[in-house]
């Protein structure tokens, strides 16, 4: 209970100081939403009218305060380059995103277990050196230029996509779900590489402990003694850090949207950063830092679950 | 039961060749409880974990037979030696507190070798389990089987660790230091509880430790090793009434006993020339 209370205090405090920082990033930054909207050749008493219908001329304080309440009423405000509700505008583009970051994640998992498992019981061996070499090569390359690639091999060489060709899922979920299968495949491949390694390491210092021991002394396997003793103690230090994963994925899927062509929430937010479309850039960011953080408070529970010995 | 012949173990981590257990031959009868005392280094508990197959790293066998009822533990491959292990031999450890694992339910680790080696179904198996931790005189045995072993007493990990071995029955059970992480009222009961075991169920135990005194309580017979060999043996009333070696007596004298028991304790008290009582 008291956790509880303490986990959403302190989301509500690191929104209020995202959103924040997001509004004083705007100030700083040079360029004016009147004049993107009116274009270069607006003159200046016309952007000046615009500016003040905007609200534009009110004080930082008194801008910031209204947003919040608008915001906590459930209105997110219009966006200004779009001219349509900011909730619509993301409504559309979440599943896309969130889709994209979620198929990631999938593979993360179905690369990091086996790799992580085999190189361990084949420890020194060559598959556990190919995966060694694979991984660092993995690792060192940018999500981005993954999907570069991935779209010369698997787009224009192999033809098993349409690079650019992207499907909506309001049109054809599968068709959808399959031009995501390599834009998800670059963004996770670098983490993937990650976390098999960390998961390898974790292993290692785990089949050395004395518990192992008792379990071979009861007959098990060299399988079973991985999978069923040094698994569950090998992830946990992993949770961790398939938490800071996700929220990198998310990070990165804006750079992925771009390379695949994806019109998700990381196009839309770069659009409106350049439009100066703040009421856009300000419910995306504290979207995602909301995202983010309740990544972490799951993967405290998921901590807690695995092991008892953690009090939370 | 059990005949160690000619045992020679050396470790090939580095450079030089470093022997650890070097031609020692014992045995152990049915229902025997047999001691092997010796200080850390002495190859006592190399020549336990290779009886019980598990090898360290880097420890070469170089020659010798381990004989469990007639079959050579040594020449078992590893799949039938896992036949053997927890099923034939159950073996207890020194230090309870980490030879659990920390996020697997008490049940579970107990009844981990029925899983292994019998067909018994979950609820034949969960009662088995019950018996076994009544047996080593826990309390609430069913409420034990969901609990995870930091929610324990050493006393009681190592009583826990004592129903995981004998689940299967074994003929042999090893014991490696299993008190010396324990505090002496623990440790007494301990004892007494492995004592109890071997009376009922007439398993053998391959009792190892370094404290002479706990040997002395428990086994019937005694080896005394050094060095990696075995410098003295005999029934442990006679080693102790009347040890052949300067080494065998100055662990003797070692033994921190209760006043008057022990005759090289008193000789010390005098030289020291302190009143303790």
């Amino acid at each position: 209970m008291k956790y509880t209370v303490k986990k959403i205090a302190g989301l509500i405090i690191t929104l209020l100081i995202v959103s924040m920082l997001a509004f004083l990033a705007f100030e700083l930054i040079p360029g004016d939403p009147a004049r993107s909207i009116l274009g270069t050749e607006a003159t200046e008493s016309k952007v000046q009218a615009l500016r003040e219908e905007m609200g534009l001329n009110r004080p930082l304080p008194q801008r910031y305060g209204q947003w919040v309440k608008d915001f906590v009423t459930g209105d997110m405000g219009t966006s200004y380059s779009y001219q349509e509700p900011v909730k619509d505008l993301i409504a559309d583009k979440l599943p896309v995103t969130f889709t994209m970051t979620a198929m990631a994640f999938v593979f993360i998992l179905l690369f990091f277990i086996p790799i992580g498992l085999l190189s361990v019981r084949y420890e020194n061996r060559w598959i556990d050196k190919l995966f060694l070499i694979g991984n660092q090569v993995t690792m060192s390359i940018p999500p981005f230029f993954v999907g570069m690639i991935f779209t010369v091999i698997f787009g224009l060489t192999l033809r098993l996509f349409v690079p650019g060709g992207y499907i909506s899922y309001t049109e054809n979920v599968s068709g959808f779900l399959g031009y995501l299968i390599f834009p998800s495949l670059a963004l996770a491949l670098p983490k993937a590489a990650m976390t098999a390694k960390m998961f390898r390491n974790a292993l290692l210092s785990e089949i050395h402990k004395d518990y192992i021991r008792t379990a071979k002394s009861r007959g098990n396997g060299p399988w079973r003694i991985l999978i069923c003793h040094a698994f569950r103690n090998g992830i946990l230090p992993v949770i961790t850090f398939l938490g800071m994963a996700a929220a990198d994925l998310i990070a990165n899927s804006i750079v992925i949207e771009q390379v695949f062509g994806i019109p998700g929430l990381g196009r839309t937010l770069i659009s409106s950063i350049s439009n100066r479309d703040y009421p856009v850039v300000e419910a995306v960011i504290v979207l995602i830092a909301a995202v983010i953080l309740i990544l972490n408070t799951v993967v405290d529970l998921l901590y807690r679950a695995l092991d008892k010995r953690i009090v939370l | 039961m059990l005949q160690v012949d000619r045992l020679s173990i050396h470790f090939a981590d580095r450079e030089e060749v470093q022997e650890v257990v070097r031609g020692i031959s014992f045995s152990v009868q049915d229902g025997e409880i047999v001691g092997i005392v010796g200080e850390s280094g002495s190859g006592k508990t190399m020549t336990a974990l290779t009886i019980a197959g598990l090898f360290k790293e880097h420890a070469v066998l170089d020659a010798g037979t381990i004989r469990l009822d007639g079959t050579d533990l040594l020449k078992l491959t590893e799949r039938e030696m896992r036949q053997v292990q927890g099923n034939r031999i159950g073996m207890i450890f020194q230090e309870p507190m980490t030879a659990l694992n920390p996020t697997m339910k008490i049940g579970r680790q107990v009844e981990e070798a029925l899983r292994l080696h019998t067909d018994l179904d979950s609820r034949a198996r969960k009662a088995a389990v019950i018996r076994a931790l009544e047996e080593v005189e826990l309390d609430e045995a069913e409420k034990l089987l969901s609990k995870y072993p930091h929610e324990l007493s050493g006393g009681m990990r190592q009583r826990v660790m004592i129903a995981a071995a004998m689940i299967c029955r074994p003929s042999l059970l090893i014991a490696d230091e299993p008190t010396t992480a324990l505090d002496a009222a623990t440790q007494e009961s301990i004892l007494k509880l492995l004592k109890k075991l071997n009376d009922k169920y007439g398993m053998s135990i391959l009792f190892i430790s370094h404290n002479l005194r706990v040997v002395k309580e428990l086994c019937t017979r005694v080896f005394v090793m050094k060095d990696g060999e075995i410098l003295e043996e005999g029934e442990t009333e006679v080693v102790f009434q009347n040890p052949k070696t300067e080494y065998t007596k100055a662990l003797i004298a070692a033994i921190p006993a209760r006043v008057g028991e022990n005759p090289y304790y008193e000789m010390l008290k005098q030289k020291a020339g302190r009143q303790y009582d």
